[in-house]
């Protein structure tokens, strides 16, 4: 085995979906990629009956000369599958996942996986000609942004994301601009020319908007042995809602530490994104103890990083921007403890097993309990009584003859007339 | 530059970017990722020296570490990932070994079967409990 290749990558999917045709679903992404790649997501779905299913989306391959990223999804699917099939457990070095622990997260949750998410640039970084520096790409390989210059193709995906896309406007002048974003399409970090301009964006948009019970979200980088979480663009507050992406009272102001803003994170909910990043972080390194850390993406040693229009950031806003669809946090691991963007093909396969360990560990930490599972159904038959109680009440009492614009109540409201005029007669 | 990773990549290019180790303090730091011009991985990656400093990790041509040396920085170079990039491309097959989906792939993990208990290479779990 060694790394695979951007057809592979979709045979992997194609051939998992083949092998396992009652427990995974295809999923074909709607936006073809500049050069015209196809890609699609596999979804992991073991009982479709089980409706209060929370699922968690895992992408990677957005950076292109990031290799290994989708090597660790595909194996992850491949891993969840066999072991589900074979009612067996999982085992990653020193990290062990029981039988039952697959079966409750095949059966109770959804695991979507996007493991190739910008397939151009990866063709292209690893299409490289003897002499070549192509490996070292980056971005997509979008031609037009750039004037159709073969120096200045290309957008950063992770920059494309519709959360504070456009960061002259949102963010301070005095933010870093060197890891905001950048509007000079030959910069590695140049945002496009708009919010989710670009389609492998745009499938991962797709793909999240999909999945209304999303509760995790998870972008596979390399490198650097961190498990971040939001937010990225400024030092994390809790005391004042109104310092938010949302409000652009504060745009101008953005991405300075130890300022007046800071982006609003509820009390109550920054313990539960730091303890999803501490499970990730605490799978990876009981394989073999990496030392991998979890933190705010934001930060970066004594100095910071702010960030804008990443995906994780923007799987985030979810919740923010409309309650009733649920929690969503947003994730990124950079994997790799070494200054390495080609580990070779043995070191890559240890680290496999390191991200997958922490990629289950979220999965049966998101799986719902039996309790949780009966009151879904108890929940569910709760409902399909009170659906029958209101049909039968309906049919008793039609609301077209007993509701308020029925005869009945106009009959009601004349009777009442009838008698306040008496009454009146009576009293005067 | 010299490399020990790299074998039969061909010869060094002006543009070839060398994995370095870049000594700096906080303001430093900042002061570098401000000018955009130096590739700075994906998340950065710094060592805290533990006495205000640490080792900010770059990926620079070998130009682009004479200034920096010229400016007073201390440059640990470990690599030339450049290079290394290109012996890695033999580590990636045009073919398809699952043949467009008709063979699917098999995951590395390690499946733990019942008999055999959830520690790996222990003794059967039920003769025991
Ligand atoms: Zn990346």
């Amino acid at each position: 085995m060694t790394f695979l290749n951007v057809t592979e990558i979709e045979s992997a999917l194609i051939g998992l979906n083949n092998a396992y045709p009652r427990l995974t679903q295809l999923l074909p992404l709607p936006n073809p990629t500049h050069e015209g790649r196809r890609s699609h997501a596999l979804l992991i779905r073991g009982n479709p009956s089980f409706r209060c299913r929370p699922a968690l989306v895992f992408v990677s391959g957005v950076h292109a000369r990031e290799w290994g990223g989708p090597d660790i999804l595909v194996n992850l699917a491949a891993d969840l599958l066999e072991a589900y099939t074979a009612n067996a457990g999982l085992a990653y070095g020193a990290k062990t996942f029981s039988a039952a622990d697959v079966r409750g997260i095949v059966n109770r949750t959804d695991v979507v996986v996007f493991p190739d998410i910008n397939p151009d640039g990866r063709a292209y970084s690893m299409g490289g000609t003897a002499g070549s520096n192509q490996a070292m790409w980056r971005k997509n390989r979008n031609p037009a942004s750039g004037g159709g210059s073969t120096g200045r193709a290309g957008v950063d995906v992770n920059r494309n994301y519709d959360f504070l896309w456009d960061f002259q406007t949102k963010f301070s002048p005095s933010a870093n601009p060197g890891t905001l974003a950048s509007a000079d399409p030959g910069s590695d970090i140049f945002h496009g020319t708009g919010p989710f301009s670009e389609p492998e964006a745009r499938n991962v948009q797709w793909l999240v908007d999909r999945f209304p019970k999303a509760r995790y979200f998870v972008d596979v980088h390399s490198y650097s042995g961190d498990v971040l979480y939001p937010w990225g663009d400024d030092e994390n507050q809790s005391t004042d809602p109104s310092k938010s992406f949302m409000n652009t009272a504060w745009d101008g102001k953005r991405g300075v530490s130890g300022d007046a803003y800071g982006e609003y994170i509820p009390a109550a909910r920054l313990p539960e994104v730091t303890a999803a990043a501490a499970v990730l972080r605490d799978g990876i390194n009981a394989v073999r103890n990496q030392g991998y850390v979890s933190k705010q993406g934001f930060w970066l040693w004594s100095t910071t990083y702010p960030t804008s229009g990443t995906s994780e950031d923007w799987a985030f806003t979810r919740e923010f921007l409309n309650p009733r669809k649920g929690k969503l946090g947003g994730f990124c691991i950079e994997f790799n403890r070494n200054q390495n963007f080609f580990p070779s093909w043995a070191e890559m396969k240890d680290m496999i097993l390191d991200v997958d360990a922490g990629l289950v560990n979220l999965c049966e930490y998101a799986t719902p309990s039996w309790v949780q599972v009966i009151l879904c159904w108890k929940l569910a038959w709760w409902h399909r009584i009170a659906d029958r109680f209101l049909t039968f009440w309906r049919r008793l009492f039609p609301p077209e003859i007993w509701g308020p614009y029925g005869p009945w109540t106009r009959i009601v409201r004349r009777l009442e007339r009838i008698l306040e005029r008496f009454s009146t007669r009576r009293g005067g | 530059m010299t490399d020990q990773t790299a074998e039969d990549s061909g010869p060094e290019r002006a543009d070839d970017q060398f994995a370095v180790k870049l000594k700096g303090n906080p303001e430093q730091v900042d002061e570098l990722l401000r000018r955009g011009e130096f590739d700075i991985g994906d998340h950065p990656h710094i060592s805290d020296n533990r006495d205000g400093t640490g080792w900010l990790d770059l990926f620079l041509t070998s130009r682009q570490i004479e200034s920096l040396r010229a400016e007073g920085y201390e440059i640990q170079v470990s690599s030339n990932l450049s290079e290394l990039a290109r012996v890695r491309l033999a580590d990636v097959g045009d073919g398809d070994r699952y043949d467009g989906g008709i063979t699917a792939p098999q995951g590395l993990g390690r499946k733990v079967h019942r008999d055999t208990g959830r520690k790996p290479g222990g003794p059967t779990g039920k003769a025991r409990q």
